[in-house]
């Protein structure tokens, strides 16, 4: 398949499921309301520790929302898989035509998208009750940020789809998984704060590194360009290892003929 | 005060109260049709029910508007307008008494806790029946021979095939020991052997004195089974009375079965035509067509059907005696015929 | 399979739905069982991450994040939410109890029984008040070891107590929830909710004084906020006496909840024998 036609693919199934986002209220409260409310809670924690400054309040919309990205993220890769299953889907995707990695791809990244829109409300939020100023140290920074933290965390998101359907109960593990990546990423804490052993962890994980990316871009002084580069390293990483889990999935299915497993 | 039978060898009517009685029932259900426009519409479902069912007796209602007769009978349903009692208590407003006197079969994939074993499910209501925990695992255990759980009971209900889900469903039916009994269709999902069982369990009730009122589309269960029989058409009674009864209304025709390949409409019209033909009703299989042919003509009209028929291909052909299920047939089609002439009628 | 023989005698049997002992049985020994017939997460596979994993985290993010951000002590956040994570199974729980009972379309059977509706209705609640405390038991224990959260021992049994009433409480608004998600679909919505509601609003993280005045008036008026204060007290040493208030008004607003529960089941109920929403099969 040609890449114009490789990327259009990808491009629609990825609009395809940010439409499909929108109308499952699980989704909307998880990345929509679920960041507010954090957010709030960020602020009125700053705001008891003396800290009210604009830059804070930006670090915490920020962090507050890239939460909101990792949630929906991991609820809405962890479960496609066992979802399609469930639906039965997924042995019609599987045998179709066009390569199950490109739907993988789009399912993927429209979450990933998706979330995303969660970083726009913190930052209106913010605004809009707690004054906060929107101010950015390189803005022209900001895009290409914002792209090595999607692609990162887009590829981070098809490892998950095929590393979860392995266990048969991906949503608990989705469930568990939410608050020690925001702990160990940073989003709201810094990782210098944590215990040492943490540290190298947060290094594995794109969360990490998009976050630190996009803070780069508008909070720091320093241009990102380390973070921006891990992001994109990470991506490669994360897809190589995908592919390996989705060609043993596959197999698995085809060996136990689980592929319509309910 | 209790409406009793009394316990009696042979099923009969016994005096003293109904054990069901049903009058003027109805039922409308508000829907909607259309997607961009929703219309309201209004369905007729039970249009005005009326029956009496003595304790002891078993009644068969079938067709168009059973169940949600029996979901009104067994108080699920609130009745749009007329009233009914079981056992002397009002379905509306006596719930609790009604509940404690009757036992129901619905069957089907759903309505049992999958998660949990058989004999869990058959506790748990038993708990909710009031059933006396004393008496309680001897009871249930009794159930699970009745309807052959024996020895599966403890496997979870999610495994369970449709048959044995229906078995599951007919002893929970029966925890309570209950006076009315309602099944709908109790015998879908069951293997034959499983269908017969349960027809000698529903004798074992009535002849213990139960009233069950029971709903199938096998027209031979209703005929062997039931004192009495009731046809319900597009939520109208048609028809009710002992199978004897109905089939009286075809008790003097002829049935002539007669197997076509490849039959042509305009020869089936023209055994319409024939003046001595009440009625030709076709079923398809899958080469060939069974025309039946109604008449109140002995077998000797036989000669005469096949002549009208011409060169068609004709296989096997019988000549037989009406049997219950030509009866039904006969009173769906002529109800519907009339309603559908009536509503012609009235459109003008 | 047994082959077609004679008949079988089945033995009778006394039923009477009406006693109060049979009423006691419905809401005793059918509210536990229906713990395994409607909880999702029974198995350890599921329960261990959602409700011990889960849980552990939220401790740990919340202690590093409100002694970072607020500067104070760990124990502070790790207390708070070791009590809110009870909600977990009291509000999540009833809900999917609810919803399951929909899915599996054992609800009109359960109400054409003739069972006592208060008991059957209360009934419920126990299994996962149950295991709400046993879930805030182990965040507590987690805080105590890690975190530095301390109990005054004279007092234990006065914060014991705050917590089971919380618990209910929070159980009770977890009926209630699932209550209306049957008329709605998507029950997780308002569960997710209520779980990030209390986050918020209940002085698990946040002082209730420092909040807005309007923000005060939700708080008051949520399952939790009373009742957690009561724990905070009672474990810093606080006796009866002091906390016996909170602790009162918690179980009002629980009881409040239940009734409000309680009374649109009932509704929903009566409703659906109206307009044929009870679907027997």
């Amino acid at each position: 398949m040609s890449l114009a036609r490789s990327v259009r693919l990808i491009w629609w199934v990825t609009w395809f499921n940010v439409r499909m986002l929108l109308v499952s209220e699980f989704f909307v409260l998880l990345t929509f309301v679920s960041p507010l409310i954090f957010a709030t809670l960020a602020f009125f924690l700053f705001r008891l520790g003396h800290s009210t400054g604009g830059q804070t309040l930006l670090y915490a919309a920020l962090g507050s929302g890239m939460m909101g990205v990792w949630s929906t993220t991991l609820f809405g890769c962890g479960g496609a898989i066992a979802w399609q299953r469930w639906e039965g889907t997924l042995e019609l995707l599987v045998n179709a035509p066009t390569r199950y990695d490109f739907i993988l791809a789009g399912q993927a990244f429209g979450a990933v998208i998706f979330g995303f829109a969660g970083i726009l409300m913190t930052i209106a939020w913010g605004m809009l009750l707690f004054g906060m100023p929107l101010t950015s140290t390189f803005p022209l920074l900001l895009p290409l940020s914002l792209f090595a933290a999607v692609v990162s965390l887009g590829a981070l998101g098809m490892l998950i789809a095929t590393s979860f359907v392995l266990y048969r109960h991906a949503n608990a593990l989705s469930n568990m998984l939410e608050y020690p990546i925001w702990l160990v990423a940073g989003l709201l804490v810094p990782i210098a704060t944590l215990p040492a052993w943490v540290q190298p962890i947060s290094w594995l994980l794109a969360p990490t590194w998009g976050m630190d990316a996009i803070r780069g871009a508008t909070l720091q002084s320093q241009p990102p360009w380390f973070a921006i580069g891990m992001c994109f390293a990470l991506a490669v990483v994360y897809y190589f290892l995908a592919r390996v889990a989705l060609r043993y999935v596959l197999h698995l299915a085809r060996r136990d003929a689980t592929l319509d497993l309910r | 005060m209790n409406a009793f039978a009394p316990r009696c060898p042979t099923p009969h009517a016994s005096d003293g109260p109904l054990a069901i009685e049903a009058v003027d029932l109805v039922r409308i259900y508000h829907t909607h049709t259309g997607v961009i426009r929703r219309r309201p519409l209004d369905v007729e479902a039970v249009r005005g029910v009326s029956f009496n069912v003595r304790p002891g007796e078993l009644l068969g209602p079938n067709g168009a508007g059973k169940t949600t007769t029996i979901k009104m009978l067994i108080t699920l349903l609130l009745p749009t307008s007329g009233s009914a009692r079981v056992m002397g208590y009002d379905v509306v407003r006596d719930t609790t008494d009604v509940r404690r006197r009757i036992g129901y079969v619905f069957g089907g994939d759903r309505g049992l806790y999958d998660r949990v074993s058989g004999l869990d499910n058959l506790r748990y209501f038993a708990e909710l029946y009031g059933v006396d925990p004393a008496q309680r695992d001897r009871r249930i255990a009794a159930l699970l021979e009745l309807v052959g759980l024996t020895g599966r009971e403890n496997e979870k209900v999610e495994g369970f095939s449709r048959g044995m889900r229906q078995r599951l469903h007919i002893a929970r039916g029966l925890l309570h020991d209950p006076q009315v009994i309602f099944m709908d269709e109790p015998s879908i999902g069951l293997d034959p052997i499983g269908a017969r069982e349960l027809r000698q369990t529903v004798k074992t009730l009535v002849e213990a004195g139960k009233t069950v009122l029971l709903t199938t589309h096998y027209m031979f269960e209703a005929d062997a089974l039931c004192d009495r029989i009731a046809v319900i058409n597009d939520g109208r009674i048609v028809a009710s009375g002992t199978g004897d009864d109905l089939k009286q209304a075809v008790l003097n025709r002829t049935i002539v079965e007669i197997e076509t390949f490849g039959v042509a409409p305009e020869a089936v019209d023209r055994l319409r035509d024939d003046p001595e033909v009440i009625a030709v009703n076709t079923e398809e299989r899958d080469q060939s067509q069974i025309l039946l042919v109604q008449s109140e003509r002995g077998p000797e009209i036989t000669q005469r059907l096949l002549g009208t028929l011409g060169d068609t291909r004709i296989g096997k052909v019988v000549a037989r005696e009406p049997t219950l299920e030509d009866a039904y047939v006969h009173l769906i089609a002529s109800t519907t015929r009339s309603d559908g002439a009536e509503r012609a009628a009235a459109l003008g | 399979m047994s082959a077609v023989t004679a008949p079988i005698a089945l033995p009778s049997v006394n039923a009477d739905p009406g006693s109060l002992r049979t009423a006691w049985r419905v809401f005793w020994r059918g509210g536990l069982m229906s713990y395994g017939m409607l909880f999702n997460w029974a198995r350890p596979a599921i329960y261990i991450p959602t409700l011990i994993g889960g849980p552990t985290f939220q401790l740990l993010f919340f202690a590093a994040l409100g002694s970072y951000a607020a500067g104070r002590s760990p124990a502070y956040f790790a207390l708070g939410n070791a009590v809110q994570v009870s909600a977990l199974s009291g509000i999540f729980g009833m809900t999917m109890a609810i919803a399951n009972e929909r899915f599996f379309s054992t609800l009109p059977a359960i109400l054409a029984t003739p069972a006592n509706r208060v008991a059957l209705f209360t009934g419920r609640f126990l299994p996962f008040i149950a295991n709400g405390l046993f879930v805030s038991l182990y965040a507590i224990a987690f805080g105590v070891v890690f975190l530095g959260v301390r109990f005054e021992a004279p007092t234990l049994g006065v914060a014991g107590l705050a917590l089971l009433v919380t618990v209910f409480s929070c159980t009770a608004i977890g009926a209630l929830q699932g209550a209306i998600s049957l008329r709605l679909r998507d029950g997780l919505f308002g569960a997710n909710l209520l779980m990030l509601s209390f986050l918020l609003f209940s002085g698990v993280n946040i002082p209730v004084a420092t909040l807005p005045a309007w923000m005060q008036v939700i708080s008051n008026l949520l399952p939790f906020t009373h009742g957690l204060e009561a724990v905070r007290q009672a474990a810093a040493g606080a006796g009866l006496d002091r906390v016996g208030g909170l602790i009162a008004i918690e179980a009002g607003i629980g009881v409040a909840y239940a009734v409000a529960a309680f009374a649109l089941f009932s509704y929903l109920e009566r409703s659906a024998r109206a307009n044929a929403t009870l679907d027997v099969r």
